[in-house]
Formats: structure tokens, C-alpha cells, sequence
């Protein structure tokens, strides 16, 4: 029992991280129809931009480099807004120009960018794991804080991941049903063409989505960092895919949805790797078994409408 | 296809392109054959044969997945899990079945070598079939999810079913292949040995994409529902697909296992599908010579690059040059290196069907 309880713990916290991931991935989808692997390298990336602010010194291209050494509340805000930049960047190079080309093109374009920045960022901080610094007010005395709640036992910063998850979802979904650029967004995500002709500025909107996905990727990868303490390159696989696998779970396009996708699939993946045999080994293949039967049985996911085949 | 269409681009493009007078296509591959058979002759090191044996198994490779993502148009990211297959099929049989468990000497079943080549090929077919099934109904875009992270179970299984596949330390002793006592044991055998697989490979695949099968395919990447309208079964076609992809990198697998002997999880990392899409795209997407060319390019530069010290260093070079690679050339020249003349219409941002042709509209 309290193992389950410590497992479901485990997982809300970890299906928070891959809903924070998820948004950008559902939000861009929603407009644009495009995979943007890329996300979950941005999402590496806020772990690494966070760690460099947060350190007195790090290594970049081989060469020790001095930092700040800011606060962590500090240094996430400064990685959401350095990966928000390049998000756009990253959208005005290689899909902008292929707006309107077959969606094989941008796909291939996404999966050249996603493996770019995965090499990037290895040629930048090398290859090997980097330690992310403790947050002084989650520890004390070099072990996390925790507090025991029905068995479990829940560290403050399992509670703090949670607690901002809510807030930004909550306040991401107001932005997106109440203003007017939350408007244009749902209006160019039912028909770009006619928004544009009603006063969208859909490349705008695009824009700006493209930030706001990056941004959260880049607070789930700070807040990834404080919980497992490490950043290496190729960290964003598998939390990208899964966060994709996430919006497509609630439906994608669809801002509850990716939330909700996340905590279900956080929530299976926890309690599949301790409980089934071989579990842990195997964690990352579960994700794939769901979207599997997902795609067979309920392609429009929990909250999603039908998703059209071929539009 | 029109010859006014082939007129416009450079006459060795064309020709290489299945177009050009078929007396000069003909002479042009004749020459490359003459030219890839004396190759060993002129080398002196087996530093390049070897390194020409890898581009040959990368000209398959490539060219299998160009029926999936070339003429089909599905993204299949994870194209190396079937080269996986292959490989780990003919190493569990040979050496951890009829070796380690049936206590059979290796050299008294020589034939089974060239059953597994065949077989390996088969067992990944099926996968690539059994695969890409939940995915028929849906866009396209779930596939590559779907085989990125196919890709990725299969890497997983291999590293951690070490009683299949002995986990991370690799299955060694996979046998040399040979024929009525013809051993191909060194560079040079090996050479001939991929370069006759590769043209086996490249002959079969033309065939089939100007058979009424690669028709399909292409109809099916054009416009899937108006194929599907002119009364093309789509989900079968796009299952051979898959199928038949599938079967050319299971079948470069197991050859992979016998030359190399030995089989390891990393000889199947994600970089490498990686790699084979960015050999499709660079040479071409949808024409046959288009992926061999490019593996031919690209793998000499990639596998010459190994040679420096800073590359050997900085391993991520590759990586990004990779991803340059495929974002630029999406976005400045989808069609790739020589690609055809239809897919170039295709890519082209902003004109969605290729305009008919002339002599068509007359009709």
C-alpha cells in the first residue's frame, strides 16, 4: 500500500514533467500539423541552460567558462526565455520555409533539427552526464525534504513540480480560451487560411506558439534537472517522445488533454516499471505499447474529437 | 513518364534517373559496374575495400527505405530496427540454437547462412507488416512516432533479453559465409560478395517500383485518397511497403552479422536510421539510382571523416553535419541530388499536383 502510494507519487510527478513537454508538442500540432521533434531537445536544453546559470563554472567547448551562479528560481525563467528564442529561431528556419510543402518535408526537417541540436549541445557541453546543483530550499543537509503524506513519502520539491504544473496549465489554458491571441490560436488551428483572411496574423500565432511550447519544454527540463539531478544530450529522447505519445493519449491539440495525457502515462509508466516483471528495464518500451493500442482501438485519444485522417 | 520532363535536368542525372535513351542509361550503368568490379584491383589497401563493403550494405539499406519514405511517402524513422532483426535473427540461430544448444559444427551447415541471409530478411518483413498495421488508418506522421520508438524497443530487448541476445556483451562467433568450401574470409571475397548483393538489391527494387506494385506506391504518396479512389487498396500497398523495406534491411542484417561476426545493440543505434534517411534524402527521394548515389557519397564522406582525429574526438560532428544536411536540403532542395522530376513537382512548396502533361490534356 505505501509503495503504491509512493508510486503513484512518483508518477504524478513525472506525468507533470511530461505534460509541461506535451503542451508545445499538442499546441503546434494543433496549428501547424507538425511532429516538432524537436521539443524534447529543447527540453534538454532548458535543463543545460539552467545548470549553466546556476553554476559558478562550467565546461563549454572544452574550455571552463565562468557563470552567474544564480538562484534556480532564476535561472529556469532566464532558460524558458533563452530556449523560447530558440524555439522561434528554430521554427523561422526549418518549417517556416515549409509551410506549405507536403508534410513529409517538414517531418524530415523536424527529425534533421531534433538531431542537430542533440549534437549541438553534445559539441557544446561534451558528452559526458553533467551534475545539476541542489536547490538549497528542497534540501536540507544534502537530502531532499520530504514530508510523509498517506505512507509516501513526498518531497517538497515533488509538491513544488505539481504545484507549478497546475498553475501554468491552468493559466495556459485561460490564455488560450480567453484572449485574443488565445482566439487567433483556436481560430488558425480550424482553418489557417480563413483566419488569415478574418485579420490573423497566423505566422504571428505560429510564432507564438512555437514560444510558449518551448518555454514550458524548457521549465519541464529545469524542473526535470532539480528532481534527477543530471543533463546529457540525449536526455530529451525519450521524455519528447513520450510527451508526444502524451498529447496524442488526451488528444492532440487539445491543452487539457496533453495534462491529462501526461499524468496517465507518468502515472502507468511508474506503476508498470515497479510492478510487472522486469519492469524497470523495460520502462521506456511502455509508452510505445500505449500509443500502439491507442492507435488501434481510440485514435482521438481521451479528450480528443476524431482526429481526420487525411486532411 | 514524358520525355519532355527529362530533357531539363543534366543528362547524367536524367539517365541515372530512368530517363535519357535507354542505350545510354544502359552504358552508364555498365560503365559504373565495370568500374565498381576492377575497384579492388586498383586499391591497394583493404582499408577502402572494407570501407566500400559498409557503402554497399548502406546502398541496400538506403534503397529499402526509399520504398517506404521515396515512393510511398511514410516517414519511417526507425528503419534500422529491421536491420536488427536480421542481424539478431541469424546470430540467435546460428550460434546461441545450432551451435550452443544443438552442439551442431558450424562449418556442416555452410548453407544456412545463405537461408538465414533470406530468412532474416523474411522475419523482418513480417515485423515491418505487423508494425505498420495500427497505423494504416492514421496520417502518416504516427508512423515515424510509431517506428522511432519501435526502433527503441527493439534496442531495449536486445540490451536487456540477455538470454535471447545476451544482453550488452553481444553475440559472438557468427560463422564467415561460405560456398562448397568457398570461404569469403577476407576484404577483398567480402567486397564482391556485398557489391553482388547490392545489385541484386538495386535490380529488384527497380523492377518492382515500375511494376504495377511501385505504381501504386507512388499514387499512394501523390495522393492517397484519390489512389485510394482509382481503386488502389491502399492499406494493403502501404503494408508491402513497409513488408518490403523491411525485408531488405533484415536481409543487409544478417549479413552484416556474418561479416562482422559478432552483433552488438550498438551496431543499431537511433543515428544510424538516421543515417539511411539522410542517405535517401540527400540522393534522392522516389528514384531508384537517387539512394544508392547518395549512400555512395555520403558513407565515403562519413566513413573518411572517421579517419581525423578531431572527428574521432568529437563524434557529434557527424551528427550535426547530419542534421544540417537534412534540414537545408528539405528546405532549398527537397528533391535531393537527383531526384525525380515528379517528386521534385511534388516538394516544390506551394504547388501541390504536378501539372499534366501536354499530350495527356489533349486526350
Amino acid at each position: 500500500m505505501e509503495q503504491l502510494a509512493q508510486q503513484l507519487m512518483n508518477g504524478l510527478m513525472l506525468g507533470c514533467l511530461y505534460a509541461l513537454i506535451a503542451v508545445g508538442y499538442t499546441m503546434v500540432y494543433g496549428i501547424i500539423e507538425l511532429i516538432n521533434f524537436a521539443f524534447g531537445e529543447l527540453f534538454m536544453f532548458g535543463t543545460f541552460i539552467s545548470i549553466a546559470m546556476m553554476v559558478d563554472t562550467i565546461t563549454l567547448f572544452g574550455r571552463p567558462v565562468p557563470m552567474p551562479g544564480l538562484s534556480f528560481f532564476l535561472a529556469v525563467p532566464i532558460a524558458m526565455v533563452a530556449v523560447a528564442a530558440m524555439g522561434v529561431t528554430i521554427e523561422r528556419l526549418a518549417y517556416r520555409p515549409l509551410r506549405n510543402a507536403p508534410r513529409l518535408a517538414a517531418l524530415i526537417s523536424a527529425i534533421g533539427m531534433s538531431i542537430f541540436l542533440m549534437n549541438f549541445s553534445q559539441a557544446i557541453f561534451g558528452s559526458k552526464q553533467v551534475f545539476f546543483p541542489d536547490v538549497p530550499i528542497f534540501t536540507e543537509a544534502g537530502l531532499a525534504k520530504s514530508l510523509t503524506i498517506g505512507g509516501a513519502q513526498v518531497t517538497y520539491l515533488q509538491l513544488f513540480v505539481v504545484f507549478i504544473t497546475v498553475v501554468a496549465m491552468v493559466a495556459l489554458n485561460l490564455f488560450v480560451q480567453r484572449t485574443r491571441v488565445g482566439r487567433a490560436m483556436r481560430a488558425s488551428a480550424q482553418d489557417k487560411q480563413t483566419s488569415a483572411l478574418m485579420g490573423v496574423n497566423v505566422n504571428r500565432v505560429i510564432a507564438i506558439t512555437f514560444i510558449i511550447g518551448s518555454a514550458m519544454g524548457a521549465l519541464a527540463g529545469g524542473l526535470y534537472g532539480a528532481v534527477y539531478h543530471f543533463a546529457r544530450p540525449d536526455m530529451g529522447f525519450f521524455p519528447g517522445l513520450k510527451a508526444f505519445i502524451a498529447a496524442v493519449l488526451g488528444g492532440i491539440g487539445n491543452i487539457p488533454g496533453a495534462f491529462l495525457g501526461g499524468l496517465v502515462l507518468g502515472m502507468i509508466e511508474s506503476l508498470a516499471s515497479a510492478y510487472l516483471p522486469m519492469g524497470s528495464q523495460y520502462r521506456d518500451a511502455f509508452a510505445f505499447v500505449i500509443l500502439i493500442l491507442l492507435l488501434s482501438f481510440k485514435p482521438s485519444g481521451l479528450l480528443g474529437s476524431t482526429v481526420s485522417e487525411k486532411a | 513518364m514524358p520525355d519532355q520532363f527529362k530533357t531539363k535536368m543534366n543528362p547524367l542525372a536524367a539517365a541515372l534517373a530512368g530517363g535519357g535513351s535507354t542505350a545510354v542509361q544502359r552504358a552508364i550503368i555498365g560503365a559504373l559496374l565495370v568500374f565498381a568490379v576492377t575497384l579492388p584491383f586498383m586499391l591497394q589497401s583493404n582499408r577502402w575495400l572494407t570501407l566500400f563493403t559498409i557503402v554497399f550494405i548502406y546502398v541496400v539499406l538506403a534503397s529499402g527505405l526509399n520504398i517506404v519514405v521515396g515512393f510511398t511517402g511514410l516517414l519511417d524513422l526507425g528503419y534500422v530496427a529491421f536491420y536488427a532483426i536480421g542481424g539478431y535473427f541469424t546470430a540467435v540461430v546460428m550460434v546461441q540454437v545450432v551451435r550452443n544448444k544443438w552442439g551442431i559444427e558450424l562449418d556442416s551447415v555452410w548453407w544456412m547462412v545463405w537461408m538465414n541471409l533470406l530468412l532474416g530478411g523474411v522475419v523482418a518483413a513480417i515485423a515491418g507488416a505487423i508494425l505498420g498495421y495500427p497505423t494504416l488508418r492514421l496520417r502518416g506522421d504516427y508512423l515515424a512516432i510509431m517506428t522511432l520508438g519501435f526502433h527503441e524497443i527493439i534496442r531495449i530487448v536486445a540490451n536487456n533479453w540477455v538470454g535471447l541476445t545476451r544482453g550488452p556483451s553481444g553475440i559472438s562467433g557468427i560463422p564467415k559465409p561460405s560456398i562448397f568450401g568457398f570461404d569469403f574470409n577476407t576484404a577483398f571475397r567480402f567486397y564482391y560478395l556485398a557489391l553482388f548483393m547490392a545489385i541484386v538489391s538495386l535490380f529488384v527494387i527497380s523492377r518492382m517500383v515500375r511494376s504495377r506494385i511501385g505504381r501504386a506506391w507512388t499514387a499512394i504518396r501523390e495522393d492517397e485518397v484519390a489512389a485510394e479512389a482509382m481503386g488502389i487498396h491502399t492499406s494493403r500497398y502501404k503494408l508491402l511497403a513497409y513488408a518490403s523495406g523491411g525485408f531488405f534491411a533484415g536481409t543487409m542484417g544478417a549479413f552484416l552479422g556474418h561479416y562482422l561476426n559478432f552483433i552488438h545493440p550498438s551496431n543499431f543505434k537511433l543515428m544510424e536510421s538516421i543515417t539511411v534517411l539522410s542517405l535517401v534524402v540527400l540522393g534522392g527521394m522516389g528514384n531508384v539510382a537517387g539512394p544508392a548515389l547518395g549512400a555512395i557519397i555520403w558513407m565515403t564522406l562519413l566513413e573518411w571523416l572517421r579517419d581525423f582525429e578531431f572527428v574521432q574526438d568529437h563524434p557529434e560532428v557527424r551528427g550535426m553535419l547530419m542534421g544540417i544536411v537534412l534540414v537545408t536540403l528539405m528546405v532549398f532542395r527537397p528533391k535531393g541530388l537527383l531526384g525525380s522530376r515528379r517528386v521534385s513537382l511534388e516538394m516544390k512548396p506551394g504547388s501541390p499536383a504536378p501539372p499534366v502533361p501536354k499530350e495527356v490534356q489533349g486526350g
